[in-house]
């Protein structure tokens, strides 16, 4: 088959060369988002060109030149791939109730200093109007008939052509002439009389706004269905094919996307109407050789991530954090369920955090999305970040995500043992993990999502201990086993200290412990290398929250607070304040990142007029 | 009579609930000269300085000042002062100029190259973003459009008819309400007279324009010597229509207030409806709620130099 990687290679290395931008031009695809039905495609795209995947709020216009919000501060954006209507790309001079466009974009296109591709108002071309100038067209300009014939189209606003129409309604296709009108084709031969002198009056009143085809037989090809009864079945297809623009003439990509109707031989093939879309590829020349690689120029450019983008990486490490503990804190808890005082405990801690209802049935809260702070939520909040910043995941890690929430919904729905479906929750959380440390470029959003899952880790497992130690008694054998499951660390503590579980060393573990990833230790020293790191990056003072509360805590030790006695009550006190303290710094580092990157992102932009 | 001569005061001031981070806007703010208006002075002044302030002609041939605000401030103060010579205005021969049929037809797309001012009237012919072209605005024009009638005769039976059935109802409408409502309560503002009557002639096939600008209320009888009166042309700013009709060019017509446009109208800007020439249009981040004060001032002066004008004309 024939490659598709130089077309897209030939699409990049076109916009690098409209856009003046000298060696290393900063080209990015602009998307509607995640609502929009093709955003699939935008990201796929955005990731076979390496460019960066930006929503209207991650640009901003600045005197006439556009600039992506990144990171490190504002980036000047040289070219844009524009995914985007036209009336919707600046609220600014166009739609003003579009939410999705960049204010000032028109003023950065005029003043040229901005490549936008396609340009705005090449969306008319769209119209199928034109269809019916092309033979004409490519007479008067190139001087040559069409190679590929067009279907016969008659633009109503052509009077010759709306007398044609009136009086051949019958082998005509009616449509509309502007790509926003609202009217659905209308087939000459399926009207009654009545309908035929409406649309007759409707097209001598507005005849430029509609246009007229002739009826042809559209393509069938087999189509395989794992679920009917006739499985090879016809079904009708329609076939988008692409070009690009070179500074040497046009590029048309060596294979398409096919439209395929859901019912089997119809007249009009559309996504809206169901069905679907496969690839189309073009089969190679038998001795074809494996093309060359391209020399291409060696454009470079780093860290030219939107912010927005490394906001939801942050936010996407930090929930897969939070379903992980929530996940493990109810399984460790439902497990306690035969020891009626550890089980108490352990479920008013849940109950606490939200996590379990105080009525009901604790099994089917887990389930339950309606809960706001339940697992089922987070879960959903995990997959919207992931959807946020899908250009940046593998296909691999974005299927695992997508797998997991499905299985999960399903084992929800099935009313399977909640124990059952937390086990696999956890082992595809944990693989999640794995994706994060060895599938991810570690680039500064990959820097902020380990930051994310770090700090969500930290304030989790510190407040769990501290609100424990708080408690007038030491924790019993049972909540010890308990805390250890919910703390990831059951097994460490076993093949270590080959005994049941005593206070102090659980605490050591837990809390102390700079070798294993689970603990609060190495969590925290992880924390200061990244935000030293970020700091360095960013040119400013490292944020030092965090030096305080540990310093405070590595003062404390976990020797001789198990016992029942007041000193040993002390202890533990202070042991519990130095990590509530640690947890409200935590979050108060999350917070001033938070504001400090991303603060921008979240105003909202709104248009005014007199 | 003789030309007359009018200062203009048109005063924006938002205020802002939260401060505004940001901002862009568009200005439509810049009076057009043309055949029956001369501008002679203008100025616009805004408060806070804006860190860009450029300007361009649009699509329609309006003087558009874009501003970037870019530090953080809690108010917007937009002042355009403005000084105009308005010619005395001729006689219009209602029953004069080409039949409103022809005219539409003349209107309609041909293969044919055409004439300029053909082309430049097709664009005012179409939908709008304010204004839709329905069955139901040409029903309501019918008995304006007497077959063989010249387009003048359509336009000024039509202003009439629009302005005896419906209400002026300050207030009750906003800029986002849709023709189709305005028309079927029956009350609005200037703009949607404007635009109900531009709807109703481009229904019947002819083509139209939004005109935004002033309205001196102080009656033409009035005594010259009052001079420097301050007239409260209402407190806002005014809008109506000019409608094409060969060979007389664009004329213009005043629905909210039954009146031929004459020596009283102060034009700002043109555009196919509102959305092409509101006076001021901001995209901001941040800000919050706002309140909106909006204060217009227009004042005729005497004239003493007529021959003083011709330097100062922009």
């Amino acid at each position: 088959m024939r490659p598709l990687a130089g077309f897209f290679n030939t699409l990049r290395e076109s916009l690098m060369e409209f856009a003046a931008g000298g060696d290393a031009p900063l080209v990015v695809v602009l998307t509607p988002g995640p609502f929009n039905e093709t955003f699939f495609e935008h990201a796929y795209l955005a990731r076979q060109l390496g460019l960066p995947l930006v929503q209207g709020q991650d640009l901003t216009v600045r005197a006439d030149t556009v600039f992506m919000k990144t990171l490190l501060g504002l980036r000047r954006v040289h070219a844009i791939l524009r995914r985007m209507d036209d009336d919707y790309c600046d609220p600014l001079e166009l739609r003003p109730d579009s939410a999705l466009g960049v204010p000032g974009m028109l003023g950065a296109v005029r003043a040229g200093r901005v490549v936008l591709a396609n340009a705005l108002g090449s969306g008319l071309l769209e119209s199928a109007a034109w269809q019916g100038f092309l033979p004409g067209a490519a007479e008067a300009l190139l001087g040559e008939p069409l190679r590929l014939p067009s279907v016969a189209t008659w633009w109503c606003g052509e009077r010759p052509a709306l007398d044609y129409v009136v009086t051949h309604l019958e082998q005509l296709v009616v449509k509309g002439t502007f790509p926003n009108q609202k009217f659905e084709p209308l087939f000459g031969r399926d009207l009654g009389r009545e309908a035929r002198a409406s649309l007759i009056r409707r097209l001598r009143g507005r005849p430029y706004a509609y246009v007229a085809q002739e009826r042809v037989s559209l393509s069938q090809a087999p189509s395989w269905r794992a679920s009917a009864a006739l499985r090879l079945a016809p079904r009708t297809l329609t076939m988008r094919v692409y070009a690009v623009a070179t500074p040497s003439g046009y590029q048309v990509m060596p294979g398409g996307l096919a439209r395929i109707a859901a019912e089997g031989v119809v007249d009009i093939v559309s996504s809206q109407r169901g069905g679907g879309s496969k690839d189309v590829w073009v089969l190679a020349d038998r001795d074809m050789r494996e093309a060359e690689p391209q020399i291409l120029p060696r454009r470079v450019r780093h860290d030219e991530l939107p912010s927005q983008l490394v906001e939801n990486l942050y936010w996407l490490g930090r929930y897969s954090e939070r379903c992980e503990d929530k996940a493990r804190l109810v399984r460790a808890t439902l497990a306690m369920r035969t020891n009626a005082t550890v089980w108490r405990r352990a479920r008013e801690q849940c109950i606490g955090y939200g996590v379990l209802p105080r009525e009901g049935d604790p099994a089917r809260t887990v389930f339950d999305d309606a809960h706001e702070a339940g697992l089922a939520a987070d879960l959903g909040r995990l997959g919207w970040c992931a959807t946020q910043s899908r250009s940046r995941l593998s296909a691999e890690h974005w299927r695992s995500i997508s797998l997991m929430q499905r299985q999960f919904q399903e084992a929800g729905a099935t009313q399977n043992d909640p124990l059952d479906a937390l086990d696999r929750l956890l082992v595809a959380l944990t693989a999640l993990s794995g994706f994060a440390l060895d599938d991810m470029t570690q680039d500064d959003g990959w820097r902020l999502l380990m930051l994310g899952r770090r700090l969500e880790r930290v304030q989790f497992l510190a407040a769990l201990l501290s609100d424990r130690l708080a408690a007038r008694t030491p924790p019993l054998q049972g909540e010890l086993e308990w805390l250890l499951d919910v703390g990831g660390l059951s097994i460490t503590y076993r093949t270590r200290y080959v005994s049941t579980p005593q206070l102090a060393p659980a605490l050591q573990l837990l809390v102390f412990e700079q070798g294993s990833p689970r603990a609060l230790g190495f969590q925290w020293h992880a924390i200061r290398l990244a935000l030293a790191d970020l700091a360095q990056i960013l040119g400013a003072a490292p944020d030092d929250q965090l030096d305080e509360p540990i310093a405070q805590l590595t003062t404390l030790s976990s020797v001789g607070i198990e016992q029942q006695g007041e000193q040993s009550a002390a202890r533990r006190q202070s042991l519990s304040t130095a990590l509530s303290e640690l947890a409200a710094a935590a979050a108060q580092v999350s917070d001033r990142l938070v504001l400090r990157h991303f603060s921008h992102v979240d105003l909202d932009l709104h248009t005014v007029a007199t | 009579m003789s030309p007359v001569r009018y200062a203009v005061r048109h005063e924006t001031l938002y205020t802002y609930g939260r401060e505004v981070l940001h901002s862009h806007q568009q200005l439509h703010l810049t009076p057009r000269s043309f055949a029956r208006q001369r501008c002679l002075e203008h100025r616009i002044r805004i408060d806070p300085q804006p860190a860009v302030c450029s300007e361009h002609f649009d699509a329609f041939g309006n003087r558009v000042t874009r501003v970037e605000l870019d530090r953080p401030h809690a108010h917007l103060q937009v002042v355009a002062t403005m000084e105009l010579s308005l010619e005395a205005p001729r006689a219009l021969p209602l029953a004069e100029g080409e039949s409103w049929e022809r005219v539409r037809d003349e209107l309609l797309y041909t293969a044919c190259p055409r004439e300029p001012q053909w082309l430049e009237a097709m664009r005012f012919r179409g939908e709008s973003p304010f204004v839709r072209i329905k069955r139901l605005f040409g029903e309501f024009a019918s008995d304006c459009l007497v077959p063989g009638s010249t387009v003048l005769e359509v336009a000024g039976r039509l202003m009439a008819k629009v302005h005896a059935e419906f209400t002026y109802a300050p207030g009750e409408t906003e800029i986002a309400t849709p023709l189709l409502e305005v028309f079927h309560k029956r009350r609005g503002v200037c703009q949607d007279y404007a635009h109900l009557m531009i709807a109703c002639l481009r229904s019947a096939g002819l083509a139209a324009r939004y005109v935004s600008g002033y309205l001196c209320t102080q009656s033409s009888a009035e005594e010259p010597q009052a001079e420097r009166t301050a007239l409260l042309g209402a407190d806002a700013s005014h809008a109506w229509v000019a409608v094409f009709a060969p060979p007389f060019d664009w004329i213009e017509f005043d629905p909210t207030n039954n009146v031929c446009v004459q020596q009283q109208h102060v034009a700002l800007a043109w555009g196919r409806d509102f959305s092409d020439v509101s006076p001021l249009r901001g995209v901001l981040l941040g800000g919050g709620t706002h309140t909106l004060a909006v204060r217009v001032a227009v004042r005729r002066l005497r004239i003493q130099q007529p021959d003083r004008t011709a330097g100062l004309t922009r």
